[in-house]
């Protein structure tokens, strides 16, 4: 990852993940070092307020330096060999486990298979995590995808993707109002769009091409239209934009450039006349027969919709 | 066949023609039956099952073939045509709209007969016209102009006749063979029109003086499938697009018809430039024809593929095809994706078109494509995989080994079982609707049995030159004022539930075009084929 690139899970308001994010993105910058003018870039829903309290707790945990170059305040991340200096006075079994969990990157690891590494009792390793686990040097994190399991990995190591399940998790919740919300707002841009062409006198390929947009338009009207509180990429309306295609509303195109085109299409029929009929939408068709207790005569949606 | 189609087929013989009937035909559905053993198993009298058979012939719901032995005809049910009564409404509509209101007239007696001579015919909508007090001079010939459009439109068929036994053949059986030789399967019959004419007029003539006493005709089902399949493409290109692109369609397929058999799977390739050419002549429209090419390019790009180019290069050399197969294919999905998304709602056909798209996904990616929770991802995939809207394939490892064994669980959409689950959903539904129809009758048998007399007796009071004043008051006091209020919403009910039979019938429609073009790979019965069968 860019260490320009914004970070999304900004939003998150609990105080130690947001400590954890800064400490992840000082990280990338590494020994240059990182200005304030770059967080607040990052972070453009940190208060400055907010921002200070957060470095100011962890310089004094030890985990960042503050640094004077030519008259602006540079932030680093102390040496990552602070751990090993940590651990100086620990046994050998907790270097072995802090070393198979460093091995885990991002990716973290589940605490069988770390007992399978270290061949360790459970009752023991549980007691070295939870020690290191407040010295802050590694956390748990709870995957998505399996919302009982906890993996651990390196306290100043942001996790990765497919555990937090970027900008559409909540604390392991996916959020589906906020999906459907930008589902139903993408949609309505690009209708907009199409409905715009229909006065278009400059011929049928002209009006088809004028109601295309790209992701990144779509983003930008989104990022300006301030539902979200968290900062989406181009990526993330795509997926956005692809669940619309599926729902059958869209239509993808490659475009000149490599990337995708969408347009907003109409359904090729109008809806079956099946389904004008109770029968077709009915719950317990497959138990309906005549005779039988389920039966056209006395069926009560037949008398509803009758009536 | 299905419990559900049997059971349609029969109901709308009953309805349509009596117990008797319905019950011959219920004993056929499963499979040929020799005459003795209809009478044995229905337990009806031979002249009573002779008479049903007969009708059932005629109206062509039941055909003949010789037995295995010889002298012995066995009788064959035909329920797919029986369906197709739930039809007759929309042929009449279609020829209405064409050819006018005569030509119905005449539809229609041909197919309260089932199959008429064209005299017949012409007669009884003389008689239909006079008591309209239409009928003028020339009645007849305009009729019989109209009746020969509809022949050479092929919407008529002609009856396949007994053939007499040749010489060379013993005349060991005696069941008639049929036969009809293609060249005259749409030739007007030679008739006397002074005889005819005077016919009409109310003398009596002998039918034979005529000259068409057995030359008989009915309609061409697939001729009308034809215009209906037809006018769907055009408005799906008229939803997708606009009035031009469904204006070009249109053109295109008459095209195509010159050049293609009407029942093929690809059209043989139409020239580019012979379709402009037909745009610029007949319809006058001159923002299509000005913007020709365009619209030809996005109908050519758009997803649903109604079309191909063929060879490339500029107008002059191109050729365009008709993806009929892929055509139909397309709307049956979309008509299958909305009754989806209609009974179990917007994301569960997100998620039938997803895994259509993508042929075989795992539960976990079916949550990841479409952004929906996984606990209702679950929910709805098993809902759609238990009313066979999806179907599942497990895929499992050897147990090779220690270890966890891992099976794999994917998901996929086979179209032919889902046309399938939901045609049954359509049986059903029409079949729920003829009987609550019946039930809405028989409830009420009472008040219709009154209505009805009453009618006849103001119709009577009527031609006895009594004032409508007075008929309506009389009425009012016969009929009380919740007695008419039942009657209203009885007749509203019915008339719902008729509208409703007719409708799932176009539903029906698409299914079945999709069924044939699923099996055109097999060997297609033809007309030619069909009248030599029968």
């Amino acid at each position: 990852m860019d260490p320009t690139d914004t970070v999304q899970c900004a939003s998150s308001s609990s105080a130690p993940a947001n400590e954890q994010m800064l400490i992840s993105v000082v990280t990338k910058f590494g020994s240059k070092g990182a200005t304030d003018a770059d967080l607040e870039k990052l972070f453009p829903n940190w208060t400055p307020d907010m921002r200070v309290t957060i470095l100011n707790k962890l310089i004094a945990k030890g985990f960042i330096d503050i640094f004077n170059s030519g008259g602006n305040l540079v932030y680093k991340i102390k040496d990552t060999s602070q751990g090993a200096e940590k651990l100086k006075g620990a046994d050998n079994e907790e270097k072995v486990v802090f070393k198979i969990i460093e091995e885990a990157g991002n990716k973290g690891i589940w605490i069988r298979d770390i007992r399978f590494k270290s061949n360790l009792m459970p009752t023991q390793l549980n007691k070295i995590l939870k020690m290191l686990e407040g010295k802050k040097m590694i956390k748990a994190v709870k995957s998505v995808a399996a919302s009982k399991k906890k993996v651990y990995m390196l306290f100043n190591v942001e996790p990765d993707r497919s555990l937090t399940g970027g900008a559409w998790y909540c604390d392991q919740d996916f959020e589906t109002e906020f999906v459907d919300v930008l589902n139903q707002q993408c949609y309505r841009f690009l209708q907009q769009k199409k409905e715009t062409t229909v006065g278009n006198k400059g011929g049928p390929l002209a009006v088809r091409n004028a109601s295309y947009a790209s992701p990144k338009q779509v983003c930008k009207f989104i990022t300006e239209l301030g539902i979200s509180k968290v900062q989406l990429s181009e990526d993330d309306i795509k997926t956005i934009l692809d669940t619309l295609v599926f729902d059958g509303k869209l239509e993808r195109v490659v475009s000149t450039d490599g990337g995708f085109l969408f347009r907003a299409i109409d359904s090729l029929l109008p809806p079956p006349d099946l389904i004008r009929m109770p029968c077709g939408v009915c719950p317990v068709i497959n138990n309906c027969s005549y005779p039988g207790k389920v039966n056209p005569e006395i069926c009560v949606y037949l008398n509803d919709w009758l009536s | 066949m299905a419990l559900s189609y049997c059971k349609l087929c029969s109901l709308l013989l009953t309805e349509h023609f009596g117990e008797v009937i319905g019950k011959v035909a219920e004993d056929l559905q499963w499979g040929p039956k020799l005459l003795p053993n209809i009478v044995s198993s229905t337990g009806l009298s031979t002249a009573k099952v002779k008479k049903a058979l007969a009708i059932l012939i005629q109206y062509g719901f039941v055909r003949y073939e010789k037995s295995k032995c010889p002298w012995r005809a066995e009788y064959i049910y035909l329920p797919e045509k029986v369906l197709l009564l739930l039809r007759y409404q929309r042929y009449l509509e279609l020829i209405d709209t064409k050819y006018g209101e005569e030509s119905r007239l005449l539809l229609e007696e041909i197919m309260k007969y089932g199959s008429i001579t064209e005299s017949s015919a012409i007669l009884k909508v003389v008689e239909v016209l006079k008591k309209d007090e239409k009928s003028t001079s020339d009645s007849v010939i305009a009729l019989r102009n109209k009746f020969h459009a509809l022949i050479t439109g092929r919407y008529l068929i002609r009856c396949a006749n007994p053939c007499k036994t040749e010489a060379d053949e013993p005349n060991l059986s005696s069941v008639p063979r049929l036969t009809l030789i293609e060249a005259e399967l749409h030739r007007p019959a030679v008739i006397d029109v002074n005889v005819l004419c005077k016919a009409a007029e109310g003398q009596t003539c002998k039918p034979e003086d005529i000259g068409d006493a057995n030359v008989r005709w009915r309609l061409n089902y697939d001729r009308f499938h034809q215009d209906m399949r037809d006018e769907m493409m055009i408005d799906a290109m008229r939803r997708r697009f606009d009035d031009n692109a469904a204006e070009l369609m249109k053109q295109l397929l008459q095209l195509m018809y010159l050049r293609t058999e009407a029942w093929c799977s690809d059209s043989n390739p139409v020239p580019v430039l012979e379709l402009k050419d037909a745009i610029s002549k007949k319809s006058a429209n001159a923002y299509l024809s000005q913007y020709f090419e365009q619209y030809l390019k996005i109908l050519e790009e758009d997803s649903c593929r109604f079309l191909t180019k063929v060879g490339t290069g500029d107008v002059s050399s191109a050729q365009l095809c008709v993806n009929m197969a892929k055509a139909i294919l397309q709307l049956t999905s979309t008509a299958i994706e909305n009754v989806i998304e209609q009974r179990f709602g917007m994301k569960a056909a997100r998620i039938f078109r997803l895994v259509k798209t993508k042929k075989f996904v795992e539960q976990e990616q079916i949550q990841q494509l479409a952004m929906i929770s996984d606990k209702e991802a679950k929910q709805i995939t098993y809902k759609l995989l238990q009313e066979n809207f999806l179907q599942m394939q497990e895929l499992r490892k050897p147990a090779a080994g220690s270890g966890p064994n891992k099976s794999f669980f994917l998901f996929h959409v086979d179209l032919n079982l889902v046309v399938h689950t939901v045609t049954e959903m359509c049986h059903k539904a029409i079949y729920n609707a003829l009987i609550r129809s019946r039930s809405e009758l028989t409830n009420h048998m009472r008040l219709m049995e009154k209505h009805e007399r009453l009618e006849a007796a103001s119709q009577l009071l009527r031609e006895q030159g009594t004032e409508q004043e007075q008929i309506d008051a009389l009425v009012d006091e016969w009929l009380s004022l919740p007695e008419r209020n039942l009657l209203e919403s009885v007749k509203k009910s019915l008339e719902k539930l008729k509208t409703a039979e007719i409708q799932i019938d176009n539903t029906l429609f698409l299914l079945q075009l999709f069924t044939y073009y699923q099996h055109l790979t097999m060997p297609k019965i033809t007309s030619k084929k069909k009248s030599q069968i029968e």
